[in-house]
Parts: C-alpha cells; sequence; structure tokens
C-alpha cells in the first residue's frame, strides 16, 4: 500500500504548524490509520516536545540519513498509540545537514509502511522549507488571520503551486476569534479564503487549552470539551475524506451569563 | 567604412559617422563603387542634425544614383523636420537587425573608426569592395531571410499596422504624399508597435515581471509582486501589488485594471502609494470590479475610471 505524504508548511513562524501535525497525527491514528510523523526542522525540534516523547528520543533523522541506525530504529512509538511514530529531528545540527534527495528518500521508504506520512516543515523559504516539501505530494498550509500571515501563506501557496509533484493543497486557519471577526476586528474566513483563492480544510479557534497541553506533552485532541481538540478531529476526517461541516464559532452565551454579565458587568467573553 | 550597407532589408547605416559632411561625402562614394539603380532604401542617420538643405542633398545623391529614398531613420529632432520639409517619410527607429555576420562586422568597423580616426583609405576601400560583393550574392541573401523568422513576425506585425491604419480612410490618391505619411507616422506613435508579454496566471506575492514592452496579464495580482515594464501595463483582474510603467521614462505609459488596489502605482520617475489602512482589510468583492487607468496628468499620477 502507498500512504498520503503530507506536508504542514505555513512561511510565517509561530502560527501552529508543530501543533496541527502532532494533533492532526494523533487525530488519524485514533480513527485507525497508522501515521508517520517527520520534524524536519533540524536544530530547533519541537515535535517531540508537543507529543510529550523528549525523553525517548534516541536516534534523530539525521542519524538515519549519516546511516549511522536502520531507519526502524529511529522511529519512536507514540506512549498510547501504537499505530502512531514519530521521527525526531536532530537538536545539535542545522538545516543544511540534509538534502532534498535524501528526504525523498526517507517518505519514500515510510510511505510503504504507513497510511500518512506528515512532514513538519520549519519557518522560512529555504533550505529547510525546501527539503520539508521535497517529498510531500499534498500541503497543508497554515495560516492565522493576520495580514503578515496571510502575506506570507501568499507566498508559500505560490511555490507550492510551482512545484508539480504537490497535487492538491489547502488552508487551514488556526486561532480564530469569532468574537473579534464580528466587530470587524479580524479577518473574516471568507475575506481570507477570497485573497489566497485556495480551499479550505479547517478552521481551529483560538484555546487556552492549546498552552496547556504544550506544556503537558499532551495533543488537544486527547483532552475533553475542547473547541480546538473538536476542530482538529474535524480535519483529521476531512484528510479521510468524509465531508464534516465547518464548526460554528459563535460563542454560546448562555441566559444566565447574560444576567451575570449584565449586573456585575464583568469582562466575560 | 565597412559595412555600411544592409542590402537584405535595404537600409543604409551612416549613424557611426559623426557628422552629416562626412555622412554625404561616404554616401557619395558607396555610390559610385555599386548598382542602386532602381532600389528602395531606408537610411539610418542616427542622431546626427541634418538641415534641409544636407536633406536635399542626400536625395540628390540616391536620385542621381537610380535610388529611392523610402525612409529616414533619426532619432533627431531637427533631422526629422527636415526631412519632411524635403518631402521624405520619418522614422525613430530603426527595424530589426538579427542578421548575425554584419553585426558582427558593424561592431569591428565602429571600433576601428574610434581608435584609428581613419580617413577612407585603400584598405578600408577594398574592405568595402569585399562587403559589396558578398551582398551582392543574391542567393545567399535568401538564404539568411528565410531562416530567420524573428525579421518576418516583425515586418508582419509592422505591415498589420499599417494595413489596419491605412484602412481607416478611403484612399485618397490626390493627397500628397507627404501629407499621408505625416498622417501615418503620427498615428502609428499612438499605436505604437511595441512587443507586448501576455501572462495567463495570477501572480502570486513574490513573483516578478519585467519586460521590455507592454505587459498584459490575464488573472489577479496579489499584494507582493512586482511588475516593470517600460511600457503600459494591463492587468485584466484585481492589481494589488507594486507596477510601475514606462521604466525607460516614458511619461505617458499608464497602467490599466480592472480593479486598481496596488500598493504603489509607479510610471516613469513619479510613484504614488495607496492610503494608509485604518481598519483591518476588508477585501472588496471581486464581482466589483471598477476599470481604471493610472497616468500621469499636470505632474501627479491619477487615475481615472471607466464609466460603463
Amino acid at each position: 500500500m502507498t500512504g498520503r505524504v503530507i506536508v504542514v508548511t505555513s512561511g510565517k513562524g509561530g502560527v501552529g504548524k508543530t501543533t496541527s501535525t502532532a494533533n492532526i497525527g494523533t487525530a488519524l491514528a485514533k480513527n485507525g490509520a497508522k501515521v508517520a510523523l517527520i520534524d524536519t526542522d533540524i536544530g530547533l525540534r519541537n515535535l517531540d516536545l508537543l507529543m510529550g516523547l523528549e525523553n525517548r528520543i534516541v536516534y534523530t533523522l539525521i542519524d538515519v540519513i549519516e546511516e549511522r541506525c536502520k531507519l526502524n530504529q529511529a522511529l519512536v512509538k507514540d506512549k498510547k498509540n501504537p499505530n502512531l511514530v514519530l521521527l525526531a529531528a536532530a537538536q545539535t545540527r542545522d538545516k543544511s545537514a540534509i538534502s532534498a534527495e535524501q528526504m525523498i528518500e526517507i517518505c519514500e521508504k515510510l510511505k510503504k509502511d504507513f497510511d500518512f506520512v506528515i512532514v513538519d516543515s520549519p519557518a522560512g523559504i529555504e533550505q529547510g522549507f525546501q527539503n520539508a516539501i521535497a517529498g510531500a505530494e499534498e500541503a497543508i498550509v497554515v495560516t492565522t488571520p493576520e495580514m503578515s500571515a496571510i502575506r506570507d501563506a501568499d507566498r508559500i501557496i505560490g511555490l507550492l503551486e510551482a512545484r508539480e509533484e504537490i497535487k492538491n493543497y489547502r488552508l487551514m486557519l488556526n486561532r480564530v476569534r469569532a468574537n473579534m471577526i464580528k466587530t470587524n476586528d479580524m479577518m473574516s474566513v471568507d475575506d481570507i479564503v477570497d485573497i489566497l483563492s485556495v480551499n479550505l480544510l479547517g478552521i481551529i479557534p483560538e484555546d487556552e487549552n492549546i498552552i496547556i497541553s504544550t506544556n503537558k506533552g499532551e495533543p488537544i485532541v486527547n483532552m475533553e470539551n475542547s473547541k480546538a481538540g473538536t476542530a482538529y478531529n474535524n480535519v483529521a476526517k476531512r484528510i479521510m475524506g468524509e465531508d464534516i461541516p465547518f464548526m460554528n464559532l459563535d460563542p454560546q452565551v448562555k441566559l444566565v451569563d447574560k444576567i451575570k454579565n449584565f449586573l456585575f458587568a464583568t469582562a466575560n467573553s | 567604412m565597412e559595412n555600411i550597407i544592409i542590402l537584405e532589408s535595404n537600409i543604409i547605416d551612416l549613424s557611426i559617422i559623426s557628422t552629416s559632411a562626412r555622412m554625404l561625402i561616404e554616401l557619395d562614394s558607396i555610390i559610385q563603387k555599386s548598382d542602386f539603380k532602381g532600389k528602395s532604401f531606408k537610411v539610418n542617420l542616427g542622431d546626427v542634425t541634418f538641415n534641409p538643405a544636407h536633406m536635399n542633398t542626400l536625395k540628390s545623391i540616391m536620385e542621381l544614383a537610380g535610388a529611392e529614398i523610402e525612409l529616414i531613420i533619426t532619432k533627431s529632432v531637427n533631422t526629422q523636420l527636415a526631412a519632411l520639409e524635403t518631402g521624405l517619410a520619418v522614422s525613430e527607429k530603426l527595424p530589426e537587425k538579427p542578421y548575425q555576420i554584419n553585426i558582427e562586422k558593424k561592431q569591428e568597423s565602429v571600433a576601428i573608426e574610434e581608435n584609428q580616426e581613419l580617413e577612407l583609405s585603400e584598405t578600408t576601400d577594398e574592405e568595402v569592395q569585399d562587403n559589396i560583393e558578398l551582398t551582392n550574392k543574391e542567393e545567399i541573401i535568401e538564404e539568411i531571410t528565410e531562416e530567420s523568422l524573428f525579421p518576418e513576425e516583425s515586418n508582419d506585425t509592422e505591415k498589420a499596422l499599417e494595413d489596419f491604419l491605412n484602412s481607416e480612410e478611403y484612399p485618397n490618391n490626390n493627397q500628397d504624399k507627404q501629407d499621408k505619411n505625416e498622417k501615418l507616422l503620427k498615428k502609428k506613435a499612438q499605436n505604437q508597435l511595441e512587443k507586448t508579454l501576455y501572462i495567463n496566471q495570477t501572480l502570486r506575492s513574490g513573483r516578478t515581471v519585467n519586460f521590455d514592452g507592454h505587459v498584459f496579464i490575464v488573472g489577479d495580482c496579489h499584494p507582493g509582486s512586482e511588475i516593470s515594464a517600460t511600457g503600459d501595463i494591463n492587468v485584466w483582474g484585481v492589481l494589488s501589488g507594486i507596477a510601475h510603467a514606462g521604466t525607460d521614462g516614458n511619461q505617458n505609459a499608464s497602467i490599466r485594471a480592472l480593479k486598481i488596489n496596488a500598493i504603489q502605482l509607479r510610471i516613469a520617475n513619479m510613484f504614488s502609494r495607496k492610503p494608509d489602512r485604518l481598519l483591518a482589510e476588508k477585501v472588496e468583492k471581486t464581482n466589483t470590479f471598477t476599470p481604471e487607468e493610472a497616468k500621469i496628468e499636470n505632474g501627479e499620477i491619477k487615475i481615472f475610471s471607466y464609466k460603463y
């Protein structure tokens, strides 16, 4: 069987690539698929932290390429889900340690054994980014609803369009605040899709629980009752082909809260 | 001087000679060595100034040889006026000259002139002879013209433009030839013959287009894209990036788009920018196109909209 190689990229840093990779991978594995995650951010690796697997890394991507170990030895199984493995980046080298051809080789090998290979790309458009997209056939472009992130996403989409091997790329909007969209302080989803002219894969609302989950080393999809977790689960289902409608992000104001707001004038949102 | 005649496109190129008097002397000597009878030539005078008297002399030299002057090519305004006064057609630009053989040799001859300040010496006479012999071999010329496609294209375009312009009026045989030529030149200037680059895709952030001529883009230009052209820029879509028209100093260049939302508009050496945004940018939906054109008027870049 051949798996699907999907690269998660953005151009701009800090918009949620690594968080998305961890969560989408975990959600796909929960649905039964065999998933491999690759961290290509050599020198500034974060994916192992988010997955809580930092202490278990013995061999990294660079070790595999420089043939100090076999590929199987470097794949770290997830704590909770044996379907999910991680190929971590090296913290002690930098992005010039690997070339695009080597990435293609690794993706080809992993494709044979896994349903999904998700590649976490570093920020920027240089060697790191080019390595990450080298072996990919699909792409998820992550952006937040800010002008700077959107401008960078536009550049990235241009670079992806120019690459024939990537047949399909979709947008994931992260850290969306519905209340700010209502007061016109934040760009609406329709505006962003219009500017970028690209299909929408998912909308992830801003959620404080993300910070908690990162610090714990536990992807948010495992947490119950979190909006972001539900959104990531929906994204995973959409990747597998199901047609899930986009969540309604309007804050649900209960009557009790309305009265409270009126009486106590607290800054609840 | 060597190789002034380029017989394939009938151009006599005197532009390497620095004064009008020397040009006339040179032309005279060339005429005496070759057979111009019944042929029609374009004479390139570079940017040397010819007054009407010189122009008349030029005309009579050619007439004595039995040749006709089809066109005077010159960059100098005074020479253009002198030519028009004498009843000759005028153009500012040379037609394309892609013939490799002749161009290489021409560069050699320029070098010799600069370094050695030759008057017509015997050696140069002989070389001129050789060149004339070479170019007189009609078969060689025909081979070249069939192989190189480029000049045929430009001739077709020029001919097409002339046909179009001439078809505008009823043919009036009584009209003075000079009048006709003047009108034709004016119209040609309005409908320029420059090449156009046709791009059939949307330009995302980071893409650049740089062209010597006009540019026509079917698609949007996202913010972060840059277009620069010596001619006009036309965008069949929303222009949100930076556009620079008339990069060679042409103040008459314009920038047109179905919607001008550009970060900066630059025409020749002027530029204007979009007003600062006060709110989170609302994208105006693409079905509200307002076709607009930006031009320089009274020393400022102004945007004119087309009413419909």
